[in-house]
């Protein structure tokens, strides 16, 4: 078998760098058009730093929670364990500075069953799609082709999601109590709790891995390459090498504390998507107003009706934040899936993730990181039960993805 | 010997189990060379391989895009 692709084209002939310029001018001249509605500007320019952070740093949470169980590697499990810790410790700063923050403007959801629900579809969901929810927006601007399926997925999830949630509510999520830890723990307890638990969770994966090795003891275990090394700072942020993902955590933390700080709010991903898909849903003759999601649940996020959804913002700078940085760094490409199954288990797995994340309340941004650093009990039963669900959605992939 | 992987157009984490199978086929010094499309291959199979099994790792860019991953099996 040969490998095509290096015989013919030669690289750097196009001229990617210059596209990437003008994408971010246009950015730039969007953003001043809207400065009146300083609410949207502000989020806009957040969500293309986290479009270009994950794209830099190729964070995917999908690969953390997938991988150990896939492949046996703990990298990215660890490093959303950094990002969880330093983002927690950001917004109990940030709640210090502004005077009490949280819980009101934290992301604090009723947890119960439909939480354990939602996090073992959304795991399986995961892994079906190859990505989270924030992964497919970052892979959209990367130019696969497979993600746009998987968004087309997310926007029939979500509907199917805030409709179907009219079998949840009053089951499940209106009985279920919101439980945000420092209420019931205290703050010391609460922060000593989150430190210890995650640092011990840290040091246990990575035993896990070095389990999984003949001959190699916890210390003499290798720190993570980052190939070819960067001289500087600047030389990681500003050339085409990848960030470490310890690299791309302490940054997306940073980032989401800092929306916290500046918005009020910590960034979210589907329910906006939710109030696009509810807007889309109308346009094609269906009411969803009528449906349990837009009718009272709507006011667990905002009080606001499709398309003046503020996050909205975020989600589309995710999308032109990764064009740009892939553009900038050459690697933006119209990437076609190897074969048809995979059309359809991305889209598959955008349905699954849409819905589950409507069922639970949050995806893997704003449920369960957001939801973790805010200190709520929900983001750690969701997270746990999406490693339940990517555990079997690896073995399904496996079996007939492979 | 060269152990050529077409990996264009698969999702993660196809491209390392692929690599995982090759290796074991593989034989001393022969070197892997995956060649693949997914962004994240770039960081996810050479902190795999480099870390798990310590053979050295190499990211070559063919195209906008498109990167040959060499990895040299040494044990």
């Amino acid at each position: 078998m040969a490998l095509s692709a290096a015989s013919n084209i030669s690289y750097g002939k196009t001229r990617q760098i210059y596209w990437s310029l003008l994408v971010f001018v246009i950015y730039i001249l969007f953003l001043v058009l809207i400065k009146n509605n300083r609410e949207a500007s502000v989020i806009a320019s957040f969500g293309f730093i986290f479009g270009y952070i994950l794209q830099r740093s190729r964070f995917c949470f999908a690969a953390g929670f997938r991988d150990i169980f896939m492949i046996r590697n703990t990298a990215l499990t660890r490093a959303i364990l950094l990002l969880l810790l330093l983002t927690s410790i950001g917004f109990f700063f940030i709640h210090l500075i502004r005077g009490g923050l949280l819980p009101n403007n934290g992301i604090i959801y009723p947890v119960g069953l439909h939480t354990v629900a939602g996090g073992v579809i959304f795991g399986f969901g995961l892994v079906i799609a190859g990505n989270c929810v924030s992964g497919c927006l970052m892979r959209m601007g990367e130019g696969y082709i497979m993600q746009w399926f998987t968004f087309v997925g997310l926007m029939i999830g979500s509907a199917l999601g805030a409709w179907n949630l009219g079998w949840w509510g009053p089951r499940f999520i209106e009985n279920s109590p919101k439980i945000f830890l420092p209420d019931t723990l205290g703050w010391f307890v609460t922060l000593a709790a989150y430190i210890i638990l995650i640092i011990v969770l840290y040091f246990f994966l990575f035993w896990y891995e070095c389990s999984t090795l003949k001959g190699i003891s916890l210390f003499s275990f290798r720190k993570e390459p980052r190939f070819p090394p960067a001289k500087s700072l600047g030389q990681m942020l500003f050339t085409g090498r990848n960030w470490s993902y310890s690299f791309g955590a302490v940054a997306l933390s940073i980032t989401n504390v800092m929306t916290l700080y500046i918005w009020g709010k910590p960034a979210g991903i589907t329910g906006e998507l939710t109030h696009l898909a509810g807007w889309l849903s109308c346009r094609v003759g269906l009411l969803p107003s009528d449906w349990y999601y837009f009718e009272k649940l709507i006011f667990f996020e905002s009080r606001r009706i499709y398309l003046e959804h503020p996050l909205l913002y975020l989600s589309a700078g995710i999308v032109i934040g990764s064009f740009f940085a892939s553009l900038l760094h050459r690697e933006f490409r119209v990437r076609h899936p190897k074969s048809a199954k995979f059309i359809i288990s991305a889209l598959v797995g955008g349905i699954l993730l849409g819905y589950s994340s409507r069922v639970a309340m949050g995806c893997n941004f704003g449920g369960f990181w957001g939801g973790i650093s805010s200190f709520s009990l929900h983001g750690w039963v969701f997270g746990i039960f999406i490693f339940v669900g990517a555990y079997l959605g690896g073995k399904f992939f496996m079996r007939y993805l492979i | 010997m060269d152990h050529p992987i077409d990996a264009l157009g698969d999702i993660c984490p196809i491209p390392i189990i692929k690599i995982e199978k090759k290796l074991k086929e593989a034989g001393i010094s022969d070197r892997i060379i995956l060649e693949s499309d997914h962004t994240c291959s770039t960081s996810s199979v050479v902190n795999h391989f480099k870390k798990k099994y310590d053979y050295p790792t190499e990211v070559i860019t063919v195209d906008e895009g498109i990167w040959h991953i060499i990895i040299t099996k040494t044990s």
